[in-house]
């Protein structure tokens, strides 16, 4: 089974960056990929809590993170120093496992593919 | 090993704090003016490359022959052919 890693850099809402990663996840997933998901600098903000993309138009980003389990997407992590440089409450709902960079180190070396959409 | 392209400086930052040993590193677009940056950072020269069109559109690398090797589109495509994964940094 293929290793995907998808990194997502980017604020929600600001751009479509992120659910169009996640979108891409969950069809890695669908088919058989076993998908990791990495939120680091400016990517930190889509897990942050009490988010409604219904103003936007847009679905809501933190739902979508929400909901990866049911595609089988358990492994779901931040950059703990990204984390902790900015202000973020994350979503109660989210089961966000915070890695150092040496464990980034190992995630990106251990994957088959990493797709980052930049730029 | 994986590949590491960069598409600036920020993004160079972005991949220092996360490559590992012996990986391959690609200076291309905007990325090429972070050359300096990225020797500083102690990247490995063997290991690192700039993108020879882009380098030549931008002006810079030509100090740089026989520190820095400078790759054709061919040799980026032996390069990506080489390595695994490849991962794209620009913020």
């Amino acid at each position: 089974m293929k290793r995907y890693l998808f990194i997502i850099s980017r604020t929600p809402y600001g751009s479509t960056h992120a659910l169009e990663q996640l979108e891409a996840a969950m069809v890695a997933a669908v088919f058989d990929g076993r998908v990791a998901i990495l939120c680091r600098d400016q990517g930190v903000w889509n897990l942050q809590g009490n988010q409604d993309g219904a103003p936007q138009g847009q679905k809501t980003v933190s739902r979508v993170l929400a909901a990866l389990p049911t595609y089988d997407i358990e492994e779901l992590y931040v950059c703990a120093d990204s984390l902790s440089s900015q202000q973020i409450q994350p979503d109660a709902s989210l089961d966000i496992k915070p890695l150092t960079f040496v464990e980034q180190q190992s995630l990106i070396a251990a994957s088959d593919v990493v797709i980052t959409a930049q730029p | 090993m994986s590949l590491h392209l960069i598409f600036s400086a920020t993004g160079l930052t972005s991949c220092t704090r996360r490559c590992s040993r012996g990986d391959k590193f690609l200076l291309l677009g905007d990325g090429i003016y972070a050359h300096a940056q990225a020797l500083e950072a102690g990247i490995e020269p063997v290991d690192l490359f700039l993108l020879a069109p882009d380098a030549q559109a931008r002006g810079v690398g030509s100090d740089l022959t026989g520190t820095l090797l400078r790759l054709e589109y061919p040799d980026f495509v032996a390069l990506t052919e080489q390595c695994s994964p490849i991962v794209s940094w620009k913020e």
